[in-house]
């Protein structure tokens, strides 16, 4: 395995070097080798996949060999899969359910969403063997390196895909400190990784694991009912006390994340969607904000003048040319915010996307790279 | 050849309506941009791909004749798609919406013009001032007479040479476009600003040099003859064709040129019509597109720039009929005849006046 990489590394080294001298470019050679089966890349960060594994109906976990270029992720940080969907490329970050042991593998748990165009690309056509393009691997829910008190986490539904890795971590380097996991779930077949926890509890005895079930009867052992703030302290009255570590769908957390806040908890937490920016008609749109990233300025929105126009009055120059929608010289980054196209009436709300800005109008409050 | 062109007046009612339908022949291909488009692109990047290592890896064999022949010709064939189908297309941004990192609209073609310098003068420029005299550069690019406006000086005289000396060294024509020179020796740019732009052309073209005229026949070791005689032919021949294609596009003897009042509060509709009458098309088959990266339909690429080329033909089908019914010539041809009509004006414009005045578009 050692050699191996070794050899991979040389072979990228040259590669690199290669593309330095401006004899290939990356995207070309990547293509190529993509095209012949291998994950090999100069660029872009691939991984075969290795195995899959349905955990829960509906949640599917795909085991990933990646190749030399994807940065090795700590526990409780996740990874970008970019999967192509009719024609467009679409990122979705995802935790790394794996740990330190299972390196070079790594293990992503998808759960299907309804109308998620990524998750349902993924569990309808991702097979044993094939490739798949990454992204950053990101995420700041990570463990320090020494805790005050033993850590409390709490996970619902996917949000155990992170927690898992960080619950791991903690235990080996501590095995003998006392750490808490409540997991919280609907039904008793919704809860993921039962039996690596039941594993887990059984290797480490340290670890007290409670199960918090809303749907089914609880059985015994287990707790019925939903995870409120009062809840919790019911079952933990020290836990504010604690370093908390939460992952879970919004509507589970915010109402913890809240109480915790009042209470001055040490909170440790990581959304899965951010929660998408409001959508506003131009005509109502007053005191939404426009945002310059780059130049540190903001302005107030208006809803009808183009974002060029609208940056130009704030002092600024971006570049531009042909201002009709048409040469992309004004092509700049939105990090966040709604648009709307002047052209076509079609607004975009997703962030980080390449915006026309002479034919882009708030719709909302925008933050734009300029 | 010369027929009387009539097209239909239209008011300013009639150029709103005219402007939504083409708007809506937008939007109807633009909802369905997907997969298929992506793929298209991909297989002609892996046919460049692939006939540029075939045929660089003939012409090693190139003291053979047929080798030699078969490179030339593959590599000329990889010219001509980095240069049509795929760099001038995927360089418009007309792939944007895939957000693959490999088809930015800042791809970098094979040529000696740098990418960031073309798209400046043919995306800004050529697009938004399609053939209007004195603002559009392509009108002539700085050194032929294209136009009846251009005023004539004597040196115009011997403009056949000058088009057949552009038309053999195109790759630098293109190349030392975005310079401006024109202007630099009027006096409207400074010489500073000129060095400053010639810089990357300098190095871009610096490096094509290097690579088709030194590295590879070095490569080739005592068989560095035919390489180095392949890789001449092969860029000529891509010169020569994109040459014939880009003029066939807007010199044709029925494209119009206008004035510079016309862009002053230019609405949509005028834009549109501006682009229809100021370009003109090749009839041809399926290859044929290709090979001109579809500006055999100069007319749809000037009214959809960014939208992924592949899909004119089909558009063009619907912009015809909208024309007629509209009363405006579409302007289209085989391309001999539409060839022959460019040298005919090139040849007639050489000379003093024009033999009938255009009237500026109104």
């Amino acid at each position: 395995m050692q050699a191996d990489h070794q050899k991979t590394t040389r072979w990228l080294r040259l590669g690199q070097r290669l593309e330095r001298s401006g004899l290939v470019t990356a995207n070309a050679v990547d293509s190529c080798f993509k095209q012949l089966g291998s994950s090999f890349a100069l660029g872009t960060p691939r991984a075969r996949v290795v195995n899959i594994v349905d955990e829960a109906p509906g949640v599917r976990s795909f085991w990933l060999r990646p190749n030399a270029l994807l940065k090795a992720p700590q526990p409780g940080q996740y990874l970008t899969v970019i999967v192509e969907v009719d024609g467009v490329r679409h990122s979705r970050c995802y935790s790394v359910s794996s740990l330190a042991g299972d390196l070079p593998l790594l293990r992503i748990t998808v759960k299907l969403q309804p109308n998620g165009v990524v998750s349902t690309a993924l569990h309808q056509r991702l097979r044993v063997g094939d490739l798949l393009d990454l992204g950053d691997v990101g995420g700041a829910l990570l463990l320090p390196p020494a805790l005050s008190a033993p850590p409390l986490f709490i996970a619902a539904g996917s949000g155990i895909t992170p927690i898992r890795a960080l619950l791991e971590a903690r235990l080996r380097r501590s095995p003998l400190a006392p750490v808490t996991l409540i997991q919280a779930a609907r039904r008793y077949n919704e809860l993921i990784f039962d039996a690596e926890l039941s594993d887990l509890q059984a290797r480490y005895p340290a670890l007290q694991m409670i199960r918090v079930i809303s749907g089914d009867a609880a059985r015994d052992g287990d707790v019925a009912g939903r995870l409120t703030p009062g809840r919790l302290l019911q079952l933990l009255p020290d836990a504010w006390a604690r370093p908390l570590y939460l992952c879970g769908p919004a509507a589970f957390m915010q109402p913890l994340l809240e109480a915790g806040r009042e209470a001055g908890a040490e909170l440790h937490h990581e959304y899965f969607a951010p929660p998408r920016p409001a959508v506003i008609e131009s005509a109502a749109l007053s005191g939404a904000t426009l945002t310059f990233a780059g130049s540190g300025k903001t302005a107030i929105a208006n809803g009808d003048d183009s974002l060029l126009a609208q940056a130009e009055a704030a002092g600024l120059k971006p570049a531009y040319g042909c201002r009709m929608g048409i040469c992309n010289s004004c092509t700049c980054r939105k990090s966040s915010g709604a648009v709307r196209n002047l052209l076509t009436g079609e607004i975009d709300d997703a962030p980080d996307r390449d915006i026309r800005i002479c034919i882009s109008a708030p719709a909302g409050d925008v933050t734009l790279d300029l | 050849m010369s027929k009387t062109i009539h097209n239909k007046p239209l008011s300013a009612i009639e150029l709103e309506a005219f402007g939504r339908e083409l708007d809506q022949i937008r939007a109807d291909t633009v909802a369905q941009l997907g997969q298929a488009d992506v793929d298209h692109m991909r297989r002609m990047i892996r046919l460049m791909r692939g006939s540029e290592v075939a045929g660089r890896g003939l012409l090693f064999l190139g003291f053979l004749p047929p080798a030699w022949l078969a490179g030339t010709a593959l590599l000329s064939l990889s010219k001509i798609l980095d240069n049509m189908e795929v760099g001038h297309n995927v360089m418009h941004g007309q792939y944007e919406w895939t957000r693959d990192p490999a088809l930015k609209g800042s791809y970098e073609w094979d040529t000696a013009c740098p990418g960031d310098a073309w798209r400046h003068s043919h995306n800004y420029m050529h697009h938004t001032f399609t053939n209007v005299v004195g603002k559009d550069r392509d009108v002539g690019y700085g050194i032929l007479r294209m136009a009846d406006d251009q005023r004539w000086h004597p040196g115009f005289l011997l403009q056949p040479i000058y088009a057949a000396l552009l038309a053999t060294f195109f790759q630098w024509g293109v190349a030392l476009h975005d310079l401006e020179l024109d202007y630099a020796r009027r006096g409207k740019k400074s010489w500073r600003a000129v060095w400053r732009d010639f810089k990357p052309v300098l190095r871009k073209g610096g490096r094509q040099v290097a690579k088709d005229y030194l590295l590879f026949p070095l490569l080739a070791g005592p068989m560095f003859l035919p390489v180095l005689a392949g890789n001449v032919v092969a860029n000529l021949v891509r010169n020569l064709w994109a040459f014939s294609i880009i003029f066939c596009g807007h010199f044709t003897e029925h494209a119009e040129m206008f004035d510079a009042s016309v862009v002053d509060g230019e609405t949509r509709g005028h834009w549109y019509l501006r682009q229809l009458r100021g370009s003109s098309n090749l009839e041809g088959n399926r290859a044929f597109h290709i090979l001109t990266g579809h500006l055999s339909h100069q007319i749809e690429h000037h009214l959809y720039p960014d939208v992924p080329a592949a899909r004119y033909p089909e558009m063009a089908e619907r912009v015809r009929e909208v024309c007629q019914r509209y009363g405006q010539h579409y302007n289209t041809g085989g391309f001999w005849p539409q060839f022959g009509t460019v040298w005919a004006r090139i040849f007639r414009l050489a000379l003093p006046g024009s033999g009938g005045k255009q009237p500026a578009y109104a």
